[in-house]
């Protein structure tokens, strides 16, 4: 484990420099790739009991089978017992050597070599996801695989997106946003007009103010941030998919509300005094994440939500 | 020998094999690209007389959004003229074929639609340059982009010429993005500065295209060594840099000698500030197409 670690970050250790260079640019959508390995990490740390025996799973199913019809309908659902029962089975029976891969792996190494030569920090972090998948494959097998599936596919967030790309992304969400600003300003009786290409919006006073979306920093970075946390902590919790997708949903919809209410408290300071809003954007760009933090968890509470995952040990 | 060592093992070697091979590519790409040399800039460029001097400057402010290539950056001046700014960039990245307003402008950089302008030779069918302004929070630029593989004629867009990107980003032969531009004051002079650029992009491109200078311009270079303290050649009438500049609000006109056929103020007939339209077919660059 260890020689694997300190391998992986001599091959990785550059390119790693070059993806958080990509990720830390000005304003930059993808600030969320900062935080993406931690959170990995911590997620693979949280459920470290579930990945060691990932084979739990069919063997808590043919446990059951044997004994489901012994059980009353209560203890079918006694679901803080399946993990003892499974424990004991696996005492018991020997389970089935886990089907390894080898082929991936050794194209994920062919790639990671090619990834170096081409040097481009999107294909660089292709190959680090790549050999990820193919080192746990091989070295746990493929029902590991499935059970770290979420890990591992989280772990492509990591991958720097091409900047004609991202730019196109932020163009388009600025539109957007802008037009919602435009729109809540209008409703609040501040007079505004907005550019024929949606930046700047001017907010028409005997002193006009432009705000620019990159000059007061438009929140979509935070809300990006805020966006990948709350699917990862999802990721923690014991609910449906549909009641997860339900909640980031809220979260987004709570998330661009406060987008819009920033810019438009920076609109209404800017006409009064353009100086504090150099002091009062950045201030508020680092509250949004945490006040949609806080937001998210009252949702979270309202939909009752809030159970970690059995293997989830904290 | 139970698996699990036996699968660490085989896990170690391969990692071995992928750190050797990776290793062996690094110092290959760097050999690859430490071996190309960089096209040499003109010191100066003469444009109808006037001669623009280069210096050395920082790269466009944007420059980490097309992951800082190598790249020569220059900026020429001319008096009190808005300077010229000339950034030849290697492309070994897909970020390096960007826009340029995403690296030349501020985070709120952008083109303004409706203010493109393709610039082709006389009777040539390529596109080679595209014209463009920018516009960031802090600044409008008018600005000229191509790219070009060495030996070759450039081209304003990249798709035309998939196979010298594709070798540029695969196999990192030599391929420049070039971009060249002027920060706009409110009282710039659109057709000068269009013609200023076109021409500083015929320059730059030929030098790419043949190693040297066009022969008008190459004409005035003296052998090294024989150059004036301010860079100018030696014996060669230099036109004052200081003469017929495009009047700034605020800044009195110069007292220095004015060039024949133009006025005080820098409006007068031939007189390349002149304010008169531009003919397309007396752009250095030949014909331009489009509006601006």
């Amino acid at each position: 484990m260890l020689f694997t670690t300190v391998l992986l970050g001599l091959i990785f250790a550059l390119p790693f420099v070059s993806w958080m260079r990509r990720f830390l640019l000005a304003d930059s959508l993808q600030f969320y790739g900062v935080v993406v390995l931690p959170l990995t990490l911590t997620w693979v740390w949280l459920n470290r009991y579930r990945l060691m025996l990932p084979e739990l799973d069919t063997l808590m199913k043919r446990y059951q089978a044997g004994r489901m019809d012994r059980l009353t309908s209560a203890e079918k659902w006694a679901r803080e017992e399946r993990e003892y029962n499974a424990v004991i089975s696996l005492l018991k029976e020997k389970p089935l050597p886990p089907k390894r891969l080898f082929w991936p792996l050794l194209l994920a190494g062919f790639f990671t070599a090619i990834a170096t030569w081409i040097n481009d920090p999107t294909v660089t972090a292709l190959a680090f996801c790549f050999i990820m998948i193919g080192l746990v494959g091989y070295r746990h097998g493929t029902q590991a695989l499935r059970v770290a599936a979420f890990p591992l596919l989280f772990l492509f967030l990591l991958v720097p997106i091409p900047g004609d790309l991202l730019e196109s992304a932020r163009v388009w969400m600025t539109g957007r946003m802008m037009s919602l600003l435009l729109h809540v300003l209008l409703n609040l009786g501040i007079q505004a007009e907005l550019s024929l290409q949606y930046n700047p919006l001017t907010v028409l006073a005997t002193q006009p103010y432009a705000l620019w979306a990159s000059q007061v920093r438009l929140g979509l970075a935070p809300a990006l941030l805020f966006l990948v946390c709350n699917i990862w902590y999802l990721s923690l919790i014991r609910a449906r998919f549909r009641t997860k997708l339900f909640a980031i949903a809220c979260g987004m919809v709570w998330m661009s509300m406060l987008v819009t209410a920033r810019l438009a408290l920076l609109a209404w300071v800017g006409v009064n005094d353009k100086d504090m809003v150099t002091y009062l954007a950045p201030a508020t760009l680092l509250l949004l994440p945490l006040i949609g933090a806080v937001g998210e968890l009252f949702v979270l509470r309202g939909i009752k939500c809030q159970k970690y995952q059995k293997w989830v040990s904290i | 020998m139970s698996k699990i060592p036996k699968v660490g093992l085989h896990i170690i070697a391969l990692l071995i094999l992928t750190g050797l091979g990776s290793f062996g590519a690094r110092l290959a790409h760097h050999w690859r690209i430490s071996r190309q040399e960089m096209v040499p800039i003109p010191e100066h460029i003469d444009v109808n007389q006037y001669r623009w001097m280069g210096k050395d400057c920082s790269p466009p402010v944007g420059d980490g959004e097309r992951d800082h290539p190598i790249a020569l950056n220059r900026v020429y001046q001319l008096g009190i003229q808005a300077p010229v700014f000339v950034s030849i960039a290697r492309i070994n990245t897909l970020n390096g074929l960007r826009s340029p307003a995403s690296y030349l402008m501020d985070t709120d950089g952008r083109l303004m639609e409706g203010n493109r302008l393709l610039i082709r030779p006389a009777g040539e069918k390529q596109v080679h340059y595209v014209l463009e302004i920018a516009q960031g929070h802090d600044s409008t630029i008018m600005l000229i982009h191509w790219v070009q593989a060495p030996n070759q004629p450039a081209y304003a867009d990249y798709a035309d010429i998939p196979k010298s990107v594709a070798k540029a980003l695969l196999l990192h032969s030599t391929f420049y993005s070039c971009d060249i531009w002027v920060p706009l004051r409110a009282d710039s002079n659109g057709v000068f500065i269009r013609s200023t650029l076109t021409r500083f992009a015929n320059d730059i491109e030929a030098q790419i295209q043949t190693g040297h200078l066009p022969k008008d311009t190459a004409n005035l270079l003296p052998p090294p060594g024989q150059l004036n303290q301010d860079g100018s050649p030696l014996n060669t009438p230099v036109p004052s840099p200081t003469i017929a500049p495009i009047p700034v609000p605020g800044i009195p006109a110069p007292l220095s000698p004015t060039p024949p056929g133009s006025s005080p103020g820098g409006t007068g007939g031939s007189s390349p500030f002149s304010n008169a339209p531009a003919n397309p077919a007396d752009s250095p660059g030949g014909s331009p197409t489009g509006g601006l």
